[in-house]
């Protein structure tokens, strides 16, 4: 018999809230098994990549406690930094917080977007991007008060993930490839 | 492009003074009690019923709800509502007369489309415009009632009948009580009652007609409800049932009056998010979080709340003090209303870093 899985999110803006928390539900997770780690009321400076270093490692901790049915995703885009960067970054926050770095094996997923969630939005969603030229180095136009615009991306990114496909796209937004591969970690049931 | 309020403007209607807002399609409405939220929604709604239902002005907008520490007679209030055909421009002023509180008038009263004139109602005379902005018959109208709400739809007011249409079926406040709640199918599905006690009279007409959206709306319960599968109406009593399957597959039913508060409350915002959540409509939500269980909100609050961030969807305003919804559209959506001794003041939520946006209200920083 298959369990539930339970999903705890942590995401830096409102855009990775809103492409995960869907990317999740079209991956299967019952829509009350998703708990969304509210965002701060405010971040200095844009930082919010601090603030998820600074959740992940209390969020692992958690999870870990909670017991195996329960997964862990975090959403921290790359900005000016490589995929491997953040990464190193978070295994770091563990580290510096005492707690022991993620497991190959564990259901926690590091979705790292290059250079934001909206490079990903845009690779996945050929109607939504246009014209535009992808690359990993530019900003994107946010969805500003249209964060959910991004819903056919994030159905895009869930169906690459359960058919072990990628999109086109990953010759310009590579981070894709990684993300994919870290969003097959979580699993709706176990 | 959004349908959707882009200005409220109210003058000397209970604490709000020279009051303007420019809502999101979003917004969280935020503050303490006594700073004029739910007094904004009742001026809206005031419109809506001077309009739809021809409440005399003095009913709608009574002498009682001038702003008490001012002298003036006259109260007004003004809606920018944007919609495919461009943006409406409703203006209403009103004249209170103390000698006599329940003969309060419409002063003036003007709808225009993008600056064209589409009606203008001053001192019982009523101007009609085409939808071309040209003038056309000039008729008297009784001044107790809103001049817009008398005009028939007709040939040459298909702006204006839309603008009407609008409010009286697009615009929907609700503020769930479930405790009020009757079980019986057989009441007025019609009256307009923001708890809702009507519900299970509205829901069979509306699960018949609305037939995709309904099972969008049992599904959604069934994900909230261990074991629901649907409500019905019970045709020997006429009472609304919701019937559920307990593990090995046997049905059950029970009577909608028998459920908990939190259920009927789930059901009722489960219902409402599909029936009312939905483009080109206005919806207010006045403290839907009661009854809930904490894992009941954000589930339901981030499904409506993606509704409204999605181009061309819904507005949503939601009126709420739960911590669950402060911390999950505040820092995004919140707008503050705030009161300094005076009149009410509106201005975006402004968190504090390292604090959730519940834990900044609790302490007052917000202010």
């Amino acid at each position: 018999m298959t369990r539930r899985r339970k999903v705890v999110v942590v995401c830096e803006d409102a855009q990775g809230r809103s492409f995960t928390l869907q990317a999740l539900r079209a991956y299967g997770f019952h829509p009350h098994a998703i708990r969304v780690v509210p965002l701060p009321s405010k971040v200095g400076g844009g930082a919010g990549h601090a603030w998820v270093a600074a959740q992940y490692p209390r969020e692992l901790d958690a999870a870990r406690r909670a017991g195996a049915a329960t997964s862990l995703v975090a959403h921290i885009d790359a900005d000016e930094h490589t995929v491997a960067q953040r990464h190193v970054q978070l295994r770091d926050a563990c580290t510096t917080a005492g707690v022991v770095p993620r497991a190959a094996t564990e259901a926690v997923a590091e979705l790292v977007p290059r250079r934001n969630i909206e490079t990903w939005i845009y690779a996945l969603d050929e109607e939504l991007a246009g014209d535009l030229t992808l690359s990993e180095h530019d900003d994107f136009r946010k969805l500003k008060g249209h964060e959910r615009d991004c819903r056919a991306a994030a159905r895009a990114f869930a169906d690459h993930a359960r058919q072990r496909t990628a999109p086109a796209t990953t010759t310009e937004v590579p981070s894709l490839v990684d993300g994919l591969a870290e969003f097959r970690r979580v699993a709706p049931q176990e | 492009m959004a349908n959707v309020i882009t200005r409220i403007y109210v003058d000397n209607f209970r604490p709000l003074v020279n009051f303007e807002w420019r809502p999101e399609q979003l917004a969280l409405l935020l503050g303490t009690n006594g700073t004029g939220k739910s007094v904004l929604i009742e001026a809206v709604m005031g419109v809506r019923d001077l309009i739809v239902h021809q409440t005399p002005v003095g009913e709608a907008f009574p002498l009682a709800s001038r702003t008490r520490w001012e002298q003036r007679l006259e109260t007004r209030v003004e809606l920018d509502v944007r919609r495919p055909a461009g943006t409406f421009q409703y203006r209403l002023v009103i004249e209170h007369n103390p000698e006599e509180p329940k003969k309060s008038r419409v002063k003036s009263e003007s709808l225009r489309l993008d600056d064209k004139p589409l009606m203008a109602f001053e001192l019982g005379d009523l101007q009609l415009h085409r939808d071309d902005g040209s003038a056309g018959p000039q008729v008297s109208s009784d001044w107790w009632r809103s001049g817009l709400g008398a005009i028939a739809a007709g040939r040459d007011n298909k702006h204006l009948t839309a603008f009407k249409t609008w409010l009286r079926d697009d615009v929907w406040f609700v503020s769930p009580n479930p405790r009020a709640m009757s079980a019986r199918t057989d009441e007025d599905a019609e009256a307009f009652d923001p708890s809702w006690t009507n519900f299970a009279s509205w829901l069979p007409g509306w699960m018949a007609s609305e037939f995709e959206h309904a099972r969008d709306a049992m599904t959604a319960l069934g994900e909230a409800m261990p074991g629901f599968r649907s409500l019905r109406v019970n045709r020997a009593s006429l009472k609304l049932e919701a019937t559920f399957q307990i593990a090995g597959g046997r049905d059950y039913a029970v009577e909608f009056g028998e459920l908990s508060d939190g259920q009927r409350q789930l059901c009722v915002l489960h219902v409402l998010r599909h029936a009312a959540v939905q483009p080109g409509r206005l919806v207010i939500l006045d403290e839907p979080d009661n009854f809930l269980a904490l894992p009941e909100i954000q589930p339901w609050l981030l499904d409506v709340a993606g509704a409204a961030t999605s181009s061309g969807g819904p507005q949503v305003w939601v009126i709420s003090h739960h911590p669950e919804a402060l911390n999950q559209l505040a820092p995004q959506h919140g707008t503050r209303f705030f009161r300094d001794g005076g009149p009410t003041r509106v201005g975006p939520f402004e968190g504090q870093e390292g604090l959730s946006a519940a834990e900044v209200v609790a302490r007052g920083w917000d202010q």
